[in-house]
């Protein structure tokens, strides 16, 4: 089994401009960002360390060891925080877009639908009105020759 | 595009790539264990970490203090942003879903649509032939006659539709 792991991800462009100055010299990005990668657990830990040694202290050198340590971690969330936040908002964005199309189709296909039962309803009306001139005052009138619904060749099986 | 009809623009975004193994790896893992990131976070923050660390030996203490003053405003601007992102996706996600749900069931109502209307003008055309057989004039049709009154559609619209 490989002991390799490759993880991708993304940084705002801003960001990122910041750590590539820190990256060691190499011909492989993956490895160079691997080494620069190294050398921050190392940090972050040995930093974890000091934390732990000046975190009940109150006297000015704590305070101000305190403030710098806050500030890496803090400064370190953020360029994450970026990067997921711009993410989101990205997504988001795509999805909006994703709802207006959708809308604009069912508006299309609601219209399309709608003139369909108006049509319906005026060939009913049409048909109604046939209906009854065809049997209006001329006396009784052969029905024309149509269709047999389900419930109408039921009904006439029945009877 | 935005709701008011402006372009968006977004940072732009760069992708990296790393490939750990040995110590490295283990280091890695076990640092993102313990504080709950995932990969992908761990890389963000170590190479942000990296960052600050770079700029520690510039800093004088106050622009230490004003610095970690202002990334923890920003942080909490963004947590926000991200919070109301995913809430939204969450109501456009819904809105996706409703929305696709309902297209696929105008294409199953419209084709029916269709059939009905090609079924009665066949009807209506059965009818007329046969008027016109027996010479019976019938009257023409009245397109603007609804049989639904208007002040009850308007109701309909306002109340139940929208």
């Amino acid at each position: 089994m490989s002991d390799h792991r490759l993880i991708a991800t993304e940084l705002l462009a801003d960001d990122l401009r910041d750590v590539g100055p820190l990256l060691p010299a190499g011909a492989d990005d993956e490895d160079r960002t691997a080494q620069l990668l190294a050398r921050a657990i190392e940090a972050f830990r040995r930093d974890e360390t000091a934390w732990e040694a000046v975190a009940h202290r109150c006297d000015p050198e704590a305070e101000a060891m305190k403030t710098e340590l806050k500030r890496r971690e803090t400064m370190a969330l953020l360029v994450s925080m970026r990067a997921r936040t711009i993410r989101s908002e990205m997504e988001m964005h795509a999805l909006g877009e994703r709802v207006r199309e959708l809308q604009a189709q069912h508006a299309a296909q609601r219209a399309r639908a709608e003139a369909r039962q108006a049509s319906l309803r005026r060939l009913r009306r049409r048909i109604a009105a046939v209906e009854s001139a065809l049997a209006g005052p001329g006396g009784p009138v052969e029905a024309p020759v149509r269709s047999a619904s389900f419930l109408g060749r039921l009904w006439r099986r029945r009877g | 595009m935005a709701d008011d009809g402006r372009r968006v623009v977004f940072p732009p975004m760069g992708r990296v790539r790393v490939r750990l193994h040995g110590k490295t790896r283990r280091d890695f893992e076990a640092l993102i264990r313990e504080r709950g990131w995932t990969a992908e976070e761990g890389v963000k923050i170590l190479l942000g970490y990296a960052a600050a660390l770079a700029r520690a030996d510039r800093l004088s203490a106050e622009d230490r203090r004003h610095e970690l003053g202002a990334a923890r405003g920003e942080l909490a601007v963004l947590r926000h942003r991200a919070f109301m992102a995913d809430d939204a996706m969450r109501t456009l996600t819904m809105n996706v879903t409703g929305f696709e749900k309902s297209l696929e069931q105008f294409e199953k109502t419209l084709p029916r649509l269709d059939r009905q209307e090609r079924e009665l003008r066949a009807r209506l055309d059965e009818l007329v032939t046969e008027a016109a057989r027996r010479g019976i004039a019938i009257a023409p049709e009245d397109p603007e006659t609804s049989p639904i009154p208007h002040r009850f559609l308007d109701f309909y619209r306002r109340h139940v539709r929208e």
